[in-house]
């Protein structure tokens, strides 16, 4: 069963009740995700504005997850912005015809404005004004990263996973955040060079396993000897709140070097070493990505981890997580993959903005940027402008 | 073009490398950062960067959103062509629009990956591991003669 199946399999149309237009309590936002890779969208239905409560995913469609190939005839390319215009209103569809929903019924659009790809990001925002004018309902922005966070509620809806550390590790991001709610979210620290997913994307490079990385050299590393080599932990003992995986990344690269030293090309690896590599490399990875996760929750005095991005599907990594937060006493919440990878489902996090009176207007504009460690941004080339906000009206 | 050829031992090394462009680069330059992965193009772009004023914390590898901007002494630009698929996505990303304003300094990684769409005034670094001694580097620096200000430091 493909991820985004599952996702929608878990919410069985019968079991959930349709909301209507006449339906006072119940509101459904169609939540959009372009900001790197991904196309996506779902179709999310939750308590209407003033109620909380945690929503549930109707439908979650993620473009590269069902086959879009038939429609368009082809491979669809990683990075341009051009595929989400292609894929953008295919996924919509998709995600309504899933959810068994009109464009008339929703109550509202959400879209994730930053941090990602300006050229992808401006895909959705204006996918997202479009419906929000056409529609007449309100617009909410959302951040990628408090989105990949919030993932983790949806996934245990019985349990409120904040106030908490967050930590997001995805081929994108490697960060630290102090979690008061959904929406007040304080960065700890964050990668001062490669996210630990690029990292893995990467060493599979060099060692030329396949793509995508992450599972690559998970899969490798499994007959592989975590000890083989003594791979550097950056920042392990320091109580900065930051990563670094370049170190390790030459490290790997001088192991493979060093097979020939004559040769400046890599010599042709065994399986063996090259499980052996790929093992203490993702144990390194593991060992920085948990010492610091537990650094952050100690220093905050939280008891609470949850933990989103695609490099939350390591099985290596959460058996660690699982470990420590067994002898630490910490509540662990890690959504299951489908939620961890980009998803729009995550965009359920809308639901606390309008709650929290934050609706964007049709003005916003993209912010590619991270939001960095201590409250700096790198600001992207439309990157001046913080996300418009404005009461909600009308609702 | 001029040729200087700096041999690294050590991340101080390169930070002095990286001191030593800061001091002569002008807005409107672009620096082609080449190397293998793991060659330290990363940590150079660093060196540049904090030599420039950039808060250490706002740098990191831009391969996920292709562009990260910097606010130092002069605007820098760091791009990373790793994920390309071909030159023509640079289109879609403006880059163009970036090497030609001639208001900040371009930083571009991988930048082999699309080098006939970089300005030919632009700097190369071509970075080599050395495979015989851990963190020992060359860096081969090529400059257009018009740019007659750099020297290459000492090393520590």
């Amino acid at each position: 069963m493909k991820p985004a199946e599952a996702l929608h399999a878990t919410v069985p149309h019968a079991a959930v009740p349709r909301a209507t237009n006449q339906d006072v309590k119940r509101f459904l936002i169609l939540s959009l995700e372009t900001t790197c890779d991904e196309t996506a969208a779902a179709v999310l239905e939750g308590p209407r504005f003033p109620a909380t409560g945690v929503p549930k995913a109707l439908s979650s469609v993620v473009a590269s997850q069902f086959n879009l190939h038939e429609r368009f005839g082809g491979v669809v390319p990683e990075i341009a912005a051009r595929e989400h215009v292609l894929r953008i209103l295919p996924v919509v569809d998709e995600a309504l015809r899933r959810a068994e929903v009109e464009l008339k019924d929703l109550g509202a659009i959400a879209v994730a404005v930053r941090p990602g790809l300006v050229g992808a990001l401006i895909v959705g925002l204006t996918a997202a004004k479009a419906l929000a004018l056409a529609l007449d309902v309100p617009l909410v922005a959302i951040d990628h990263l408090e989105g990949h966070l919030y993932a983790a509620q949806m996934a245990y809806p019985e349990t409120s996973v904040y106030p908490s550390i967050g930590l997001v590790v995805s081929g994108g991001h490697t960060s630290l955040f102090h979690c008061r709610g959904p929406i007040d979210v304080e960065p700890l620290g964050g990668t001062i060079d490669d996210a630990a997913g690029e990292a893995f994307d990467k060493v599979a490079s060099m060692l030329g396993l396949g793509h995508p990385g992450g599972p690559a050299v998970e899969k490798a590393a499994a007959t592989g000897n975590p000890r083989a080599y003594s791979y550097p932990r950056a920042f392990l003992h320091e109580d900065r709140l930051d990563f670094s995986f370049s170190g390790l990344k030459t490290a790997v690269l001088y192991t493979l070097k060093g097979q020939d030293a004559r040769s400046r090309e890599n010599v042709e690896l065994s399986p063996g070493l090259v499980a052996d590599i790929a093992a203490s490399f993702q144990a390194a990875v593991c060992d920085i990505l948990v010492a610091k996760a537990l650094r952050a929750l100690r220093k905050t005095g939280e008891s609470r981890l949850i933990v989103g991005g695609g490099v939350a599907a390591n099985r290596s990594l959460t058996n660690q997580l699982k470990n420590m937060a067994k002898n630490e006493n910490i509540q662990l919440f890690i959504p299951p993959p489908a939620y961890c990878t980009d998803n729009a489902a995550m965009g359920g996090i809308a639901f606390a903005k309008p709650a929290a009176g934050e609706t964007a207007d049709l003005e916003i504009d993209v912010v590619a940027g991270l939001v960095r460690g201590r409250g700096e941004k790198t600001g992207g080339k439309r990157g001046e402008r913080e996300p418009g906000r404005a009461r909600i009206s009308g609702s | 073009m001029n040729r200087y050829v700096f041999e690294s031992r050590s991340e101080n090394d390169t930070e002095r490398l990286g001191r030593s462009i800061a001091e002569v680069v002008t807005p409107g330059a672009t620096i082609a950062l080449v190397g293998p992965l793991g060659a330290g193009k990363t940590r150079l772009a660093r060196s540049i960067c904090e030599s420039l004023g950039v808060d250490p914390a706002a740098i990191a590898s831009p391969t996920f959103i292709l562009i990260h901007e910097y606010e130092g002494s002069m605007p820098i630009y760091h791009f990373d062509f790793y994920r390309l698929r071909s030159p023509s996505d640079l289109d879609a990303l403006g880059a163009d629009e970036y090497f030609a304003s001639g208001e900040g300094l371009c930083l571009v990684e991988w930048a082999d990956r699309a080098r006939e769409r970089l300005p030919d005034a632009a700097w190369t670094i071509t970075i080599e591991p050395d495979p015989d001694v851990e963190n020992a580097r060359v860096f081969r620096i090529d400059i257009p003669p018009e740019d007659s200000r750099f020297e290459l430091p000492a090393r520590s």
